[in-house]
């Protein structure tokens, strides 16, 4: 077995497109990230903006409060001054403001155009927004913890977005879910190894999968060292971007390191079981396998929140079994869940399903592989 | 040592092998020669049990070839028709991966591994990868994955394809030594010359079906052509060619582009005759071939069509 571990190692560490996509590219989107984001998060030049109430209500009243710990902080990120929606708009034509918070019954943010200001303040909406929807989940499922965290977030308002501890009692960062989608990606890449295996495993796809058939070592002792080491690719490079997170960007992705690396093993289980299960169809070329992986794992990020962070409450409230099954989605999810805000049902849901899914994904596979014979090759 | 029986394959309507009888005898260099798409391929992949077939048998050794029979297997190399290495490995590693399917004691593979490069000789490309190799050093690095762990069964589907002479005869020279070193070998290829040049017994395919097994004198003294009398830059008018026609021991004779074909019946002094009945005749002609009959005479003669159509 070891022999054939060792070669699956070379094979797989050897496959330059593979290595690019896999590992090299997650470590360059978090510095590219790191740089876009990083810098604003420490450092960030005070903003000015105009807040204009509309509304009386409790979401109208929880972003001025907000936007007014914000202004308090040491970091000063914003000056906020209220006026009405005349005055703010003049304000923002003559560039003397950099965005206008509209707290009405549904929360806005009026930018006049895009720039590196306009994004922090869409990010500090966001960030508001996303804490209102986990706010109204609370409610939903466990409605007597609403008001204590209701509290709890107020108390702790500005240092949601600047300083002081969360919920969880860690130093969050307001890009931070965009990190941990780039580790639920990173986690799910792995199902470009998963793909080659399954491919080099039968009979009827490749050259080499025949050799391998008609040769004296079982199917299955094969498919475990190469899902073996796969895995433990997959595994390390995410366990290396979570350090290089933390320790060397110094990114707030949390400390419960043993949870962490759980998240990051069963995440990348899952990762190579999606691509044994596509490389395990005959009935399609490699070519559309690939794009069907990487639809798939750019989907389902994007959908966890790489690219717009509010998503996943979006889809909370209008579909939540698509952040219920979405393998990216649960693994920010188990993330949040250990360090934002610290529940541990939600970190074991998520966990259990990933692993369900990964057996899932795996005992189909193997069970359309395993077949002894082919009908054509 | 191999016996397959009454084997018949079908692709929906399509019968690929239609009840295919074959047994190939220890020690035998065996050719499976026929055009493509006649079910080499296809045969070869139901002896390893890597397709399903719809009736028959195959043994091996006495025993039935199954997907699990692991230990029949290890008496099996295969040399693929497509070349199946691994791109990322280089030469030997190559080698040892596929020998270590087979051998697991790592000094004995070690051997092996060096053995098989030196048989090959691709000592000087040993950390080559495959993209750095000719089509020819490519060829019999499948061939070393092939016969590393020294199998007493060696199949070679089409092995010398899309390969330069030279190390077409190299491969054939190996061949030709692995079954002078105790191995059965199974050679199936649309090349008549390499399958006359190597096999000790020859089965010619054709729809699927043996169309006729043997020597290759077995399978040539069964067709009626004994020589093949070719003349070119001769002008022929009909009643001439009906005096070729009945000259002792010529049964056909196909003219057409200035070029004259006579195929005789096996006999003595068959040349003299036909050149002397064109003294006769007063009609001169260019040059002039003679040859033995072929397989692809063999296979002319059984299904009416060349081996290479």
């Amino acid at each position: 077995m070891l022999h054939l571990m060792k070669y699956r190692g070379r094979i797989t560490l050897r496959e330059k497109t593979t290595v690019f996509w896999s590992f090299i590219f997650a470590f360059i989107l978090t510095t590219l990230m790191y740089m876009a984001f990083g810098g604003i998060s420490t450092t960030p030049d005070t903003m000015e903006t105009a807040l204009v109430m509309e509304d009386q209500g409790a979401e109208a009243m929880a972003l001025k409060s907000v936007l007014t710990m914000l202004e308090d902080s040491e970091e000063k990120l914003i000056t906020v001054e209220e006026m009405t929606r005349g005055e703010a708009e003049k304000k923002l034509e003559k560039e003397k403001i950099s965005g206008i918070f509209i707290a009405g019954e549904k929360p806005e943010l009026l930018v006049a155009e895009n720039g590196l200001e306009q994004s922090v303040l869409q990010v500090i909406m966001e960030q508001f927004q996303s804490r209102m929807n986990f706010l109204s989940d609370v409610g939903r499922e466990k409605p007597e913890n609403q008001a204590a965290a209701m509290v709890s977030m107020m108390k702790n308002a500005s240092a949601v977005y600047v300083e002081e501890g969360a919920l969880g009692g860690e130093k969050p960062d307001p890009f931070i879910q965009y990190f941990f989608a780039v580790i639920a990606m990173t986690c799910l890449f792995g199902c470009y190894l998963g793909m080659d295996i399954a491919t080099q495993l039968q009979g009827n796809v490749g050259a080499v999968g025949a050799r391998r058939m008609v040769s004296s070592t079982s199917k299955m002792k094969m498919f475990l060292c190469d899902v073996g080491i796969a895995f433990a690719v997959d595994f390390v490079v995410s366990v290396l971007l979570m350090c290089y997170m933390r320790f060397v960007l110094k990114l707030e992705i949390g400390n419960d390191w043993p949870r962490m690396i759980l998240i990051a093993f069963v995440g990348c289980l899952m990762g190579v079981a999606i691509g044994v299960w596509v490389g395990s169809m005959t009935r399609i070329g490699e070519g559309v396998k690939t794009g069907i992986l990487t639809l798939t794992g750019l989907f389902s990020s994007f959908l966890s929140g790489l690219m717009i962070s509010d998503i996943k409450g979006v889809l909370e409230q209008s579909c939540p079994i698509i952040n219920r099954i979405n393998p990216a989605s649960l693994i920010t999810d188990a993330l949040y869940s250990i360090t934002m805000f610290p529940d541990d049902a939600r970190f074991i849901r998520d966990i259990v399903t990933l692993v369900a899914l990964a057996l899932a994904f795996f005992g189909t596979a193997f069970y359309k592989m395993r077949r002894v014979r082919y009908d054509s090759i | 040592m191999i016996r397959i029986e009454n084997l018949v394959k079908r692709y929906g309507e399509l019968v690929a092998l239609d009840h295919l009888n074959l047994e190939i005898q220890k020690g035998e260099i065996f050719g499976l020669l026929g055009p493509n798409g006649c079910g080499k391929t296809t045969a070869i992949n139901c002896l390893l049990a890597l397709l399903r077939y719809d009736k028959g048998d195959i043994t091996i050794q006495g025993q039935e070839m199954r997907p699990d029979n692991y230990a029949l297997k290890a008496k099996i190399g295969i040399v693929p028709q497509e070349v199946a290495v691994f791109q990322e490995l280089t030469v030997v590693e190559n080698i040892d991966y596929f020998c270590g399917l087979y051998v697991k004691d790592k000094d004995l593979r070690r051997q092996y591994v060096e053995e098989a490069i030196a048989f090959v000789e691709l000592e000087s490309h040993r950390k080559m990868r495959p993209k750095q190799l000719s089509g020819g050093l490519l060829r019999r690095l499948n061939i070393a994955c092939g016969v590393v762990h020294k199998p007493e069964i060696i199949i070679l589907d089409e092995p010398t394809v899309a390969v330069d002479p030279q190390s077409r005869n190299k491969i054939l020279e190996n061949i030709c030594r692995l079954n002078e070193e105790g191995a059965t070998i199974i050679y199936t290829s649309h090349y008549m010359e390499e399958v006359e040049q190597i096999c000790t017994r020859i089965a010619i395919l054709d729809h699927g079906r043996c169309i006729a097994q043997g020597t290759k004198e077995e399978l040539k003294n069964m067709i009626k052509t004994g020589e093949t009398i070719t003349i070119e830059g001769v002008g022929l008018e009909e009643q001439q060619l009906g005096r070729l026609r009945e000259l002792p021991h010529v049964f056909a004779v196909d003219y057409g582009e200035n070029q004259l074909v006579v195929r005789c019946s096996s006999a003595k002094h068959n040349l003299i005759r036909v050149l002397g009945s064109l003294q006769e005749q007063d009609i001169s002609f260019g040059k002039v071939y003679s040859e033995l009959p072929t397989l692809n005479d063999v296979f002319l003669e059984i299904t009416g069509k060349e081996l290479r159509d």
